[in-house]
């Protein structure tokens, strides 16, 4: 797969919850390119060309990032707070798909400008219908910023 | 479970009612509010004269093409002010230009949703609205 | 028109010698030329004659008591710059000759072969003549393209409003006409129901109209430049065709497509306009296959996408990138006739050229070249 041009960037430390996602999307029909990430650090040098990811080009954004919270080293709030104050990438619409449903997490997340804040569900076939209705809504119903 | 309020900023009565018309049918117990221009909307948010004592809502709907203040000034104005930048903001408009989008999502527009041709198509995209925002995602509670 | 026997020419005559005046004159009348002159012979005269008495000719002696050719020359230049310049001289050597001529005289008679100052005349009114003609035409058709440009600029510019406005009426028509089609249909009889059916299928065709016309002129309205991966886009081009592809058993080849510079937006709606073509353009017992390849040229890259369709014939060459131009009615083949008249305008925004060859029911293979733009700004608005 090229790097260059990623159109979802998945940023998720748990590989079940991860496979699980991406099955559910390609399920219904989502088969836009997709790139797993393990933690937040990794987000930020995929995003930003840096670290193991300085030979990406720059000039193609992801059209949707979907985003863990609570995710070793670098966690999914800061990785948020960078993406949404660098005028380059704040238009990239952010999805958080987390276990948390603490108000704090919600509230600090929607300060910080995320586009969505889903909680995952814990049973298994609403999981997967929730990640499939956030794949469908974000990449067929809205209009993504190129 | 509590009504959802629903904040729709639109000037055209014809849209207003379009609608409402979808919104009667919801499974969700929704409430929507009308502003029909920008200052209005900020009024509302701000709960100043008329507005005083309304519920802050959990969802606005903006219109681009509104009167006076446009719809990406009004959101440019509730994505600066700390209490209601928690808010969803759904862009509800008839523009399809590349520019108009780019802005309003660096302007923090939480998603950018275009008003289809017929009532049919409207009604669909008001259901994908409301399952996607009252059933998929969580709003911060107010 | 002869420019020089058929009025009378003006001629300015800057020279101090009575004799060599009227010897001047003489060669003049004899010459058979009209003309009527007026004579000069230091410095602020002359000036005031070259405003006021308007010479379509200077003769000029080279060695004058107050200043000299040379410098009468370049007073001339500024006072009337067009106006044609002859030294008329005995002792002009021909280095000087040269180095006046390179300046910008027009000509140089000597006094010793003073019969050839009419034929001189002649030549130089005549090729002063055709210069300003020419340069007058050039004027006017620079002016004509400026014109063109800004009422192009203009009407370009009205369709894009005209069509943005038109949208939001337009859309309560159809809205409410549907509602009224499903909340009334039992209380209207058939021919009402039929008068909405047409009302309805009329505005959606108008909507779709409008929304070519909007998509037509956006192509000059929004400009941005980023990498663009042609791969990338083609796959977002068979998502956006997924029905058409999937009802007509379309099979697309493409590989090793570039990274390329230019408007992302903008090279997806190209690609989708071109395969949508070669879908919609099928032959109806023959499944559609279509090859899309690309090849460095130059700076440039040159793609073609190549159908098995029914084909065009080359006399429509021109025709088919017309905006609104069909070539078939809409019962046969569904569309506003706008795809390729988009695609052009889009192919030369990138700085390319767009065209085609065919062989009638045999299939189409358009050819287009995408320059990428160098160091345009991406104009997007800041955070």
């Amino acid at each position: 797969m090229a790097l260059d041009s990623v159109d979802i960037v998945l940023v998720e430390d748990n590989p079940d919850d991860a496979s699980l996602t991406i099955r559910a999307l390609r399920k219904n029909g989502i088969n836009n390119s997709l790139i797993h990430l393990k933690d937040g650090e990794e987000a930020i040098d995929f995003i930003f060309c840096r670290g193991h990811y300085s030979q990406r080009v720059f000039g193609i954004l992801p059209r949707l990032i979907v985003l863990d919270l609570k995710m070793p080293k670098v966690d999914g709030i800061e990785v948020l707070k960078q993406v949404k104050s660098d005028a380059r990438t704040c238009r990239i619409p952010v999805v958080l798909l987390t276990s948390s449903n603490q108000e704090q997490d919600i509230l600090k997340s929607y300060q910080l400008g995320v586009n969505s804040y889903i909680v995952k569900p814990v049973e298994f076939e609403l999981f997967v219908k929730t990640v499939a209705g956030m794949g469908l809504y974000w990449l067929m119903m809205n209009q993504l910023p190129y | 479970m509590k009504p959802i309020n629903i904040l729709l900023v639109e000037d055209n009565p014809g849209d207003v009612l379009l609608a409402q018309i979808a919104f009667e049918k919801s499974r969700f117990d929704v409430n929507v509010q009308v502003a029909t221009d920008g200052e209005e909307a900020l009024e509302f948010l701000y709960k100043k004269g008329k507005f005083a004592g309304t519920n802050t809502p959990d969802l606005i709907l903006l219109d681009l093409n509104l009167p006076a203040k446009s719809g990406s000034e009004v959101l440019a104005d509730l994505k600066s002010d700390e209490r209601l930048k928690v808010i969803p903001v759904i862009i509800l408009t008839t523009s399809q230009a590349e520019w108009d989008i780019i802005q309003c999502y660096k302007l923090h527009a939480n998603c950018f949703v275009n008003k289809p041709f017929g009532f049919d198509s409207f009604d669909a995209v008001v259901t994908c609205i409301e399952d996607f925002w009252f059933n998929i995602v969580r709003l911060p509670a107010n | 028109m002869d420019p020089v026997s058929n009025h009378n020419v003006k001629i300015l005559i800057l020279e101090h010698e009575p004799d060599d005046i009227e010897l001047l004159q003489y060669q003049l009348k004899k010459g058979g030329l009209h003309y009527s002159s007026e004579v000069v012979q230091e410095r602020t005269g002359y000036e005031q004659a070259l405003r006021d008495f308007k010479p379509d000719i200077v003769l000029s002696d080279y060695v004058l008591p107050e200043f000299d050719g040379a410098a009468a020359f370049y007073l001339k230049k500024e006072i009337a710059p067009d106006t044609p310049f002859i030294i008329v001289s005995g002792t002009i050597g021909d280095e000087n000759a040269v180095e006046l001529i390179k300046a910008g005289v027009t000509d140089y008679v000597l006094k010793d072969k003073l019969f050839t100052v009419v034929p001189k005349i002649d030549r130089a009114l005549k090729e002063n003549w055709e210069h300003r003609e020419k340069k007058e035409q050039e004027e006017k058709l620079a002016n004509y393209a400026r014109e063109l440009e800004r009422s192009n600029k203009e009407l370009e510019e009205f369709a894009y409003l005209a069509s943005h406005d038109l949208q939001e009426p337009l859309r309560m028509v159809g809205s409410f006409l549907q509602l009224l089609q499903q909340r009334y249909q039992d209380k209207l009889d058939e021919q009402a129901n039929e008068y909405i059916y047409y009302a309805v299928e009329g505005a959606a065709r108008m909507k779709r109209l409008i929304n070519d016309l909007l998509n037509y002129s956006r192509t000059n309205r929004e400009w941005l430049i980023e990498q663009v991966d042609i791969a990338a886009t083609v796959r977002d081009a068979l998502q956006n065709l997924a029905a058409s592809v999937r009802e007509s058993g379309a099979i697309i080849h493409f590989e090793n497509m570039p990274v390329l510079a230019g408007d992302p937006g903008q090279i997806l709606q190209l690609f989708q306009n071109l395969i949508g073509n070669a879908i919609k353009f099928r032959k109806k017992d023959e499944t559609p296959v279509i090859n899309i390849s690309a090849r460095k040229h130059n700076a440039s890259w040159l793609f073609a996408v190549e159908d098995n369709g029914i084909g065009i014939h080359q006399q429509y060459s021109e025709k088919i990138f017309v905006i609104f131009k069909k070539l078939h009615g809409n019962e046969k083949y569904e569309g506003t006739g706008i795809g390729l008249a988009i695609a052009k305008k889009i192919v030369e925004r990138h700085g390319g050229k767009i065209w085609f060859e065919s062989s009638p029911g045999k299939g189409t293979t358009f050819y287009f070249t995408l320059n990428p733009p160098i160091n345009e700004t991406d104009q997007h608005p800041s955070c």
